[in-house]
């Protein structure tokens, strides 16, 4: 492999290092390769999570209901929609240290896993591509708040070098993200307590509890639904980022619960101050807050280091969509950095269109909530009910026919279908672009919805079927070969 | 790009990656039993419900 923190490239003809490719390539990853131990996975999850996108988050719920109701919408939403995708994931790719779109071959094929990895690209660049434009807009706020006018041109100027930035620190591995983590994570948890001790000595409870939501629903359970709805996809938007840092850790526990804590629980408190600020403020602009509730010094203070963690966090999921890329033909054993500029391509639009895709972020959070609550769905059932958390680890890696997850031309169709019986389940319950909502939301989120229907239709499928397809390989002699036919790596 | 020499390597090398990994158990990856599922379900799925419902 080219690329990777070695600099190694096809024309050295150097001794072949199989630990930097379970790295930066698909390799399962062993033990004792692992980075995250306790504190390790904590800092990481922290960094991931205390990014401008709990910003976003709390900014749009203060579109829609108050402190109090809010406040419980995001954390609880944000604790189940993380559950729910964590469980499988965090299991799954920790035990054996499998990228997340390789763990989805036991129940798409080897074939159709490509179609989550369509889903998992879209969530991994939108989000970054959107905290890209949050750095920007920081670094349009700090000049600002410094007396100078800002160029329109800055924003995208910004995002330019957020991407220029995150492919350094992505390229240069996981030791240097881990040690800016260590850096940037403690410094963070001084500004959001900044942050939240000026929110509230600006500000009175009540003060902050009586603010009204910023555009709300004619009707209040609607924005309460929708609130909720907001919650829980958010924590399933986190989809994207587990595997990748399950992988990397050392025990099952620290596989789970950091991940629970940090992009449930706190992810739920950040968004909360985040709304509570919105509220206050009157704007659902998160860089337009640092300023107004901390003064100029420490308003500017706080923007740049949230701007760095945005840093982190894109690059986080750079090396995550980067690993993913490898299941792309063409590009198994490309070099990390061909990879990796290569993931970057598409943030490039962000740079150009900053205010016209920021604008977009709302109704992007809710298209996550319909791609990924289904394929959560099928993974649970798939994992822990249907193969007892027993995978044929050759066959994930086993592109012939041979392979025990091979199905039919590589798809399983069932679990392909069920993606769009989650989908249709989604719009049905609620039409984040429309905004119209069957009463049925009233009682049940659409999240949970297009988790829970595809889900049980899956289990009972392949409950029938999964069986039969066992019995009829070993009836025909078709034994599972010991060593790998054609390798897909 | 790997040389077809590396690509062998790596075949190689993900073979005994496979044979490893799927014999680990508890004492290389650390337990992690239904207690710990409890706590997660009641932390993340039964007080954040009853939350909600409380709040509506």
């Amino acid at each position: 492999m080219s690329g990777g923190p070695s600099g190694k490239n096809s024309s050295s003809h150097e001794p072949f290092h199989g630990d930097l490719l379970s790295i930066y390539g698909r390799e399962p990853t062993l033990p004792e390769e692992r980075e995250y131990k306790t504190w390790g996975a904590h800092g990481t999850c922290f960094a991931y999570t205390i990014a401008t996108w709990c910003f976003l988050t709390g900014g749009y719920a203060a579109q829609l209901v108050g402190a109090v109701q809010g406040m419980v919408c995001l954390i609880a939403g944000t604790l189940i929609g993380t559950l729910l995708v964590s469980a499988s994931l965090s299991a799954g790719c920790h035990r054996y240290g499998l990228e997340q779109i390789d763990f989805c071959k036991p129940a798409f094929g080897q074939n159709g896993a490509r179609v989550v990895l369509i889903f998992y690209l879209i969530n991994m660049l939108g989000w970054s591509g959107l905290i890209l434009i949050m750095f920007g807009n920081g670094i349009v706020n700090i000049v600002e708040a410094l007396g100078y006018h800002p160029p329109g041109w800055l924003v995208g100027a910004g995002v330019a070098l957020g991407i220029w930035l995150s492919y350094i620190i992505t390229t240069r591995g996981v030791h240097l993200l881990s040690l800016f983590n260590s850096i940037i994570t403690p410094a963070l948890v001084v500004v959001i307590a900044f942050m939240f001790y000026m929110l509230f000595n600006t500000h009175s409870w009540a003060e902050i509890a009586a603010a009204k939501p910023l555009d709300p629903f004619p009707e209040p359970w609607m924005n309460y639904a929708a609130t909720v709805e907001l919650g829980i996809a958010s924590g399933i938007s986190w989809w994207g980022g587990i595997g990748f840092l399950a992988r990397n850790t050392k025990t099952r526990r620290n596989a789970i619960y950091p991940e629970v804590i940090h992009f449930g629980l706190v992810n739920g408190v950040v968004c909360s101050i985040a709304l509570f600020s919105g509220l206050v403020i009157g704007t659902d602009d998160p860089t337009k807050w640092m300023v107004p509730l901390g003064g100029i010094f420490m308003g500017v203070v706080a923007l740049a280091f949230v701007a760095l963690a945005n840093i982190t966090s894109t690059s986080v999921s750079l090396f995550a969509s980067g690993l993913a890329l490898r299941h792309i033909p063409g590009l198994h054993k490309s070099g990390w950095k061909l990879i990796i500029a290569l993931t970057c391509v598409p943030l490039l639009s962000f740079v150009i269109w900053p205010r016209e895709l920021y604008d977009m972020g709302s109704a992007f959070l809710d298209i996550n909530g319909t791609m990924q609550a289904p394929v959560a769905g099928i993974l649970l059932v798939d994992y822990f009910f249907l193969r007892k958390q027993r995978l044929h680890l050759r066959s994930i890696f086993e592109a012939a026919p041979s392979g025990l997850y091979y199905y039919n031309r590589g798809f399983n169709f069932l679990a392909l279908g069920c993606i769009v019986l989650g989908q249709l389940t989604y719009f049905l319950i609620y039409n984040p672009f429309t905004g119209e909502a069957s009463a049925l939301f009233r009682y049940l989120p659409a999240s949970i919805g297009a988790f829970l229907v595809p889900a049980l239709v899956y289990w009972v499928g392949m409950k029938f079927w999964l069986e039969g397809y066992y019995e009829t390989r070993v009836a025909a002699g078709r034994t599972l070969p010991d060593r790998l036919q054609k390798s897909n790596i | 790009m790997l040389e077809q020499e590396d690509v062998k390597d790596l075949v190689l090398d993900l073979e005994q990656r496979i044979d490893k990994i799927q014999n680990l158990g508890d004492e290389e990856l650390g337990t992690f039993n239904r207690f710990d599922w409890l706590i997660l379900i009641v932390f993340a799925i039964v007080i954040p419900v009853i939350a909600l419902v409380a709040a509506r």
